[in-house]
């Protein structure tokens, strides 16, 4: 690594990003920063280029054209092994638990994944906590109901101790009451850290990010403050025009 | 000149037993080791039944034989168990392990001395003809011949028969398939029925030119799947990559002794492999270059 | 009849260490390794070889042959752990064919199809040389089990775990998924190279006919009879599958028959063992 990723709590540039799946544009000509220590709400409707843009920031696909800046570094095209170690680290749509392990080791994968070793005791019950996990902790994960699942899979990306925490639509299928333990979460996680966070429920959105970016057909719409945002006529438009 | 022809020759029965697999793997993506049984088996029918009930009949014994073992594989082995949801390796094993059973049967009962039979219609096919200078016997060019010609039926009977067109759709997208309303189950079947049947014709051309023991069929299996994966696992792609083996395998007579013959497949899978292996690394590390120069720039 | 206990036991021990390996392989890291038999062997060849024809030591030629396995299996699976499962399978299938044959042909170096004759045993003072293996056999089976024990409860044994059921999901954490297979397949491998070793000294004479494909679905159908989440279970399906067998064997079947018979019974029982287990996991779901 280099000396600029010393950095390490920076904020993430992207440049004019392209990807494109035979003739669909996924990702077309896309610009935005993600500004270090705040958090961005990614919104647009099914299919704009949400989940793709995210996969690209991760790792798991390699741009067409573009530049993913984070401390200095070019992470376009690095395998997504190497951009999680320099503190970039995602979610999913899915939760993507691992059905036989326990709801505690499932967690512990994010300390273990990056190489820091078994976390300890004591991080790690304070965490499965605050996940409102606690209760749950020897069970095995494949046996929770799906909202818990995904509870499990945040708490594991936290347990990475990223410096910028990529969430796909952490709320969707959540029960209010799983949906406040993200919320919280979520809350805890910007005080020290940055969020993109992607999701179609704009109050949460409203409530948690600094900015939004609003994607349509793979392009950016439009961005701005969410206030802004939610009462932009082209952005009511492509939501329910 | 004559390594050469030699190659092609074994090139051609090559390309039966891949293409009999291909049929069978494309439209189900099983590792199916069964079918290595259902060659020896096939060639342990018409051994046991010819002095019997004669020779024709023996064969269409054998063959019904072939496609008994091979479409009973997937009803009784693959399907129930796919349903209940086994991953495509358990299959595989499962498929092993019914391989193995069968093999051992046929050593239990008849030993696992080789066995062979008199050559059909001996007054020609035991002459020997002189091809680009170089002496073969007749038997073996019929033995390719028939190869080539079952190889071009199949390929024929995939593009110009409506059964051809809805094995191919359920090769390509099996639940588009399902939901165009082709019967997959049905297809599958017949492709196992097409498969087996094919190498159950190859089970006896081995017979009658080299004989054949309990343990033939793996090999022949071996040959099936590399061929088959270096092919693309297409019909015709599996048949080049085996006329290709062939001819290594012509060439590597050239400088190793026959006994190393069976490493050829083996090898040719392994360095295949490997070259691909390589290739995904190289890619990597061309991205992380990349990548460090841009850092550096 | 005491020597034959001692000899069943020790052979029991054989090969429950090469199936705790393999589980470690198979049950953790998910990888459907079909050359742990000729990995064995591979143990078992540099052991006779070095202690017959290069004049080595047993104590030496037992770390010799858990390295030099290891070495072989890292490099067989640095190319094929990036393979899609059943290729993988396939790939391991073919390095055992391909050993095989080297093992045959090789006659300079392996004295091919003659085999090695007369390895020694560990030995210590004039103690009876069978007791002493099966105590050796004992003590070691019982360190590996305690060893992979511990390794599968650990970070890396969860890691394992982890990637074998979502390898995108660990890499997207920072999970190095193809180091972290290589080493446990190694690991494995030294497991299989232990217990070649020691089969070798249990046979005294090894030739290429046993490692073929066979034994690697043998010592396979004790991970999958055992449950392939256990360590405990691989040692199970060990003394089982090494038990029935020479149960048979008590049973009047004569030497010729045995052997196939043998594998019917492996081949069915690799068949039943997958299908009740898929029976049981719907049935609860
Ligand atoms: N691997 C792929 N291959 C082909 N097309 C793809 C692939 N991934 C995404 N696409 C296409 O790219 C477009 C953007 O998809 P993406 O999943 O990024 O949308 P999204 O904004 O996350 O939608 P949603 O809100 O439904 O999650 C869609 O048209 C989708 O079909
Ligand atoms: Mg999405």
């Amino acid at each position: 690594m280099t000396a600029a990723s010393g950095s390490a709590r920076g904020g993430v540039e992207i440049r004019r990003l392209h990807k494109s799946f035979g003739g669909v544009r996924a990702v077309w000509d896309v610009s935005f920063t993600v500004p270090a220590g705040k958090t961005v709400g990614l919104i647009g409707p099914n299919g704009s280029g949400k989940t793709t843009l995210l996969n690209l920031l991760a790792g798991y696909y390699k741009p067409d054209a573009g530049e993913i800046l984070y401390g200095g570094t070019d992470l376009a095209g690095l395998p997504p092994e190497r951009i999680a170690r320099a503190g970039v680290v995602r979610t999913w749509q899915d939760p993507r638990i691992v059905p036989d392990l326990t709801v505690a080791e499932n967690v512990a994968i994010g300390a273990l994944a990056r190489g820091a070793g078994m976390p300890n005791d004591a991080a790690r019950r304070a965490l499965l906590a605050e996940s409102g996990l606690t209760a749950v902790a020897d069970t095995p994960a494949g046996s929770l109901p799906y909202g818990q699942q995904k509870l499990v899979a945040i708490a594991r990306s936290l347990a990475a101790s990223p410096a910028v925490l990529l969430l796909d639509e952490p709320l969707a299928g959540l029960s209010a009451f799983e949906r406040q333990h993200v919320v919280a979460l979520i809350q805890q996680f910007r005080t020290t850290g940055t969020v993109l966070l992607v999701d179609h429920a704009f109050g949460v959105i409203a409530q948690l990010c600094d900015h939004v970016v609003v994607l349509n057909t793979g392009t950016k719409l439009t961005e701005g403050p969410p206030g802004v945002i939610s009462k932009d006529p082209s952005v009511i438009e492509v939501y329910f025009g | 000149m004559s390594l050469l022809l030699y190659g092609l020759i074994s090139g051609c029965v090559y390309g039966l037993w891949a293409a009999s697999f291909s049929l069978i793997y494309r439209a189900t993506r099983i590792f199916h080791v069964v079918h290595a049984a259902v060659f020896t088996t096939a060639a342990y029918g018409y051994w046991v039944a010819s002095p019997l009930i004669g020779q024709v009949a023996a064969a269409a014994f054998a063959l019904v034989l072939s496609v008994v073992l091979g479409v009973g594989a997937e009803l009784l082995l693959y399907r129930p168990l796919a349903r209940r949801g086994a991953s495509a390796v358990l299959l595989f094993v499962v498929s092993l392990g019914a391989y193995i059973v069968v093999e051992n049967t046929i050593q239990l009962i008849w030993g696992a001395a080789p066995r062979s039979v008199p050559v059909p219609f001996d007054s020609v096919l035991q002459t020997y003809v002189t091809v680009l200078g170089a002496g073969v016997s007749a038997l073996e060019l019929a033995e390719a011949g028939v190869a080539l010609a079952l190889w071009g039926g199949l390929v024929a009977f995939l593009r110009w028969t409506s059964l051809g067109a809805a094995i191919r759709a359920v090769t390509i997208a099996p639940e588009l398939a399902e939901l165009s309303g082709i019967k997959v189950g049905q297809i599958r079947v017949a492709t196992f029925a097409g498969g087996s049947l094919l190498i159950g014709i190859a089970g006896l051309m081995m017979l009658m030119k080299t004989g054949i023991e309990p343990s033939s069929g793996l090999p022949v299996w071996v040959v099936a799947i590399v061929a088959t994966l270096i092919g693309r696992a297409s019909v015709v792609g599996s048949f080049v990559a085996s006329i290709g083996m062939g001819l290594t395998e012509s060439a590597m007579l050239i400088w190793f002794p026959a006994a190393w013959q069976p490493a050829m497949p083996v090898l040719i899978l392994l360095g295949f492999l490997v070259v691909d292996a390589a290739r995904a690394r190289l890619v990597t590390w061309q991205g992380r270059r990349l990548a460090r120069r841009n850092v550096a720039g | 009849m005491i020597v034959y206990l001692y000899e069943v036991v020790a052979l029991a021990c054989i090969f429950a260490i090469a199936s705790m390996s393999l589980n470690l392989v198979l049950g953790r890291a998910g990888l459907f390794s079909l050359a742990h038999g000729v990995l064995l062997g591979i143990g078992a060849y540099i052991y006779g070889l070095l202690t017959t024809q290069a004049g080595v030591s047993p104590a030496v030629g037992v770390v010799a042959a858990v390295v030099g396995t290891a070495v072989l299996g890292a490099a067989l699976a640095a190319v094929s752990v990036h393979l899609d499962e059943e290729q993988f399978a396939v790939t391991t299938l073919a390095f055992n064919l391909l050993v095989v044959i080297v093992l045959t042909n090789w006659a300079s170096l392996t004295r091919g199809a003659y085999g090695v004759a007369q390895i020694p045993r560990l030995s210590i003072g004039d103690a009876d040389p069978q007791l002493m293996l099966l105590l050796a056999a004992l003590l070691l089976a019982a360190l590996t089990f305690v060893a992979f024990r511990a390794l599968a409860k650990s970070g890396f044994g969860q890691l394992l775990v982890a990637s074998a059921s979502d390898p995108d999901m660990v890499r997207a954490l920072g999970g190095p998924v193809w180091s972290l297979r290589v080493r446990a397949f190694a690991i494995g491998s030294a497991g299989a190279g232990l217990a070649g070793a020691l089969f070798a000294m249990q046979a005294g004479y090894i030739a290429p006919p046993l490692f073929e494909l066979h034994l690697s679905v043998l010592i396979l159908a004790m991970v999958i009879l055992g449950g392939t989440r256990s360590v405990g279970g691989a040692v199970l399906g060990a003394v089982v599958l090494i038990g029935i067998p020479e149960a048979l064997r008590f049973a009047a079947f004569n030497a010729v028959s045995a052997g196939p018979l043998r594998q019917i019974v492996f081949g069915l029982l690799i068949i039943v063992t997958i299908y009740v287990r898929l029976h049981s996991k719907t049935s609860r779901a």
